[in-house]
């Protein structure tokens, strides 16, 4: 409680910030507390491992503190820490990647794992699926994409970077992200074609 | 290898996804508006884009609790400011030996020679220099110290015999 009865809870993060900046770490327990299942959101759709999802959202909130003086707040709290968190999972999945080579799942990628040509593919206004039915397809298709494939559509769409931004987070050239992402989409879309059917089959 | 058609998928993507110039964007939609493919294809990536910004993502909660979390980021946070502290230790012990090492390596001998310089240049006492040549040749003998010595001025030597000495005897 401060001088004028206020909560660290009640404090916006930027105050919370401010705080956990002279080392107060009540304050910052209240920023994990709050911020705590986005972040883990954010690892987790990247490395699709619930154990290492914990870790690196741990790792990312022990770096955050440490870099907290580099934080101006050009940006919400909350999106320079998802940034500090998505370049822990970039580093971690580029370690995975040395360890264990991919190429198999890239030729299985590149020999038709998906149908070569996008499918067609349109919803009516009228036949809309329910957004937990969507979100659940969605999720169902992010977990069978590589991890490059995967990151390079949760950077962008859900994370909004450009193509170039993606690029230069994931050491590749603009054409492999749009590559990727084209690939990535063509996936999603037969998944939710598929959906689509069943539905109109019950 | 990409071929054409997947090239063009890409670029209708771009268009979808903003990613166009302005130039580039009327190119794309001029010729979209006269293939049925590309439009299609434009039509498609656009419900798609429109349908998984709307469901966004499927939520994830953090599987532990709460203060097992925050333990454990305290702990991390504790671990990493102690191995923040001892880098500036080892950093001074380092520093500290790279004085210990520049006295060794280069002082100590530049002191030796600037005083081996210092007794060369340096005029001896008068006092010294008369005792030198007045004794001119002469022997000496120390029964205490058991040696005995010759000092020859001309020949600029001195001889030093010493005998060994039994503590016993």
């Amino acid at each position: 409680m401060n001088p004028i009865g206020e909560s660290l809870e009640d404090l916006e993060d930027a105050e919370l910030v401010d705080q956990a900046r002279q080392g107060e770490s009540a304050a910052y327990e209240v920023l994990v507390s709050r911020h705590r299942d986005k972040i883990y959101a954010r690892a987790f759709s990247m490395v699709r491992s619930e154990e290492q999802a914990l870790d690196l959202s741990q790792e990312a909130w022990i770096k955050a503190w440490r870099k907290l003086h580099q934080f101006h707040g050009d940006s919400s709290f909350v999106t320079w820490l998802t940034r500090v968190t998505i370049n822990i999972c970039l580093d971690h999945l580029r370690k995975r990647k040395r360890e264990r080579s991919e190429s198999i799942e890239e030729l299985d990628e590149n020999q038709g794992g998906v149908e070569r040509k996008l499918p067609l593919f349109e919803i009516n206004p009228t036949e809309r699926l329910e957004r937990q039915e969507l979100r659940t397809a969605i999720d169902k298709g992010l977990a069978q994409l590589s991890a490059d494939h995967r990151t390079v559509l949760v950077l962008h769409q859900f994370e909004g970077l450009e193509y170039k931004e993606v690029a230069e987070r994931m050491n590749c050239s603009i054409g492999t992200v749009m590559s990727r992402l084209f690939y990535a989409r063509k996936k999603l879309a037969a998944l939710l074609i598929d959906l689509k059917c069943e539905r109109e089959n019950r | 290898m990409m071929n054409n058609a997947e090239k063009d998928e890409l670029r209708i993507q771009a268009l979808v996804d903003g990613e166009l110039s302005e130039p580039e964007a009327l190119t794309v939609r001029a010729w979209i508006a006269k293939d049925v493919e590309a439009k299609e294809v434009y039509e498609s990536l656009k419900c798609l884009k429109a349908l998984v910004d709307e469901a966004g993502e499927l939520p994830a909660r953090l599987p532990v609790q709460r203060d097992y979390f925050w333990a454990r980021i305290q702990e991390g946070i504790a671990a990493d400011s102690s191995s923040e502290e001892s880098v500036p230790l080892a950093e001074e012990a380092i520093e500290a030996s790279s004085w210990v090492g520049v006295l060794g390596r280069y002082l100590i001998p530049l002191l030796g020679a600037l005083a081996i310089a210092i007794a060369v240049v340096l005029p001896r006492p008068e006092s010294e220099i008369e005792s030198v040549s007045l004794s001119m040749e002469h022997e000496s003998e120390s029964p205490s110290a058991n040696y005995m010595s010759f000092r020859s001025e001309s020949a600029g030597m001195t001889v030093i015999w010493l005998t060994s000495y039994n503590k016993d005897e």
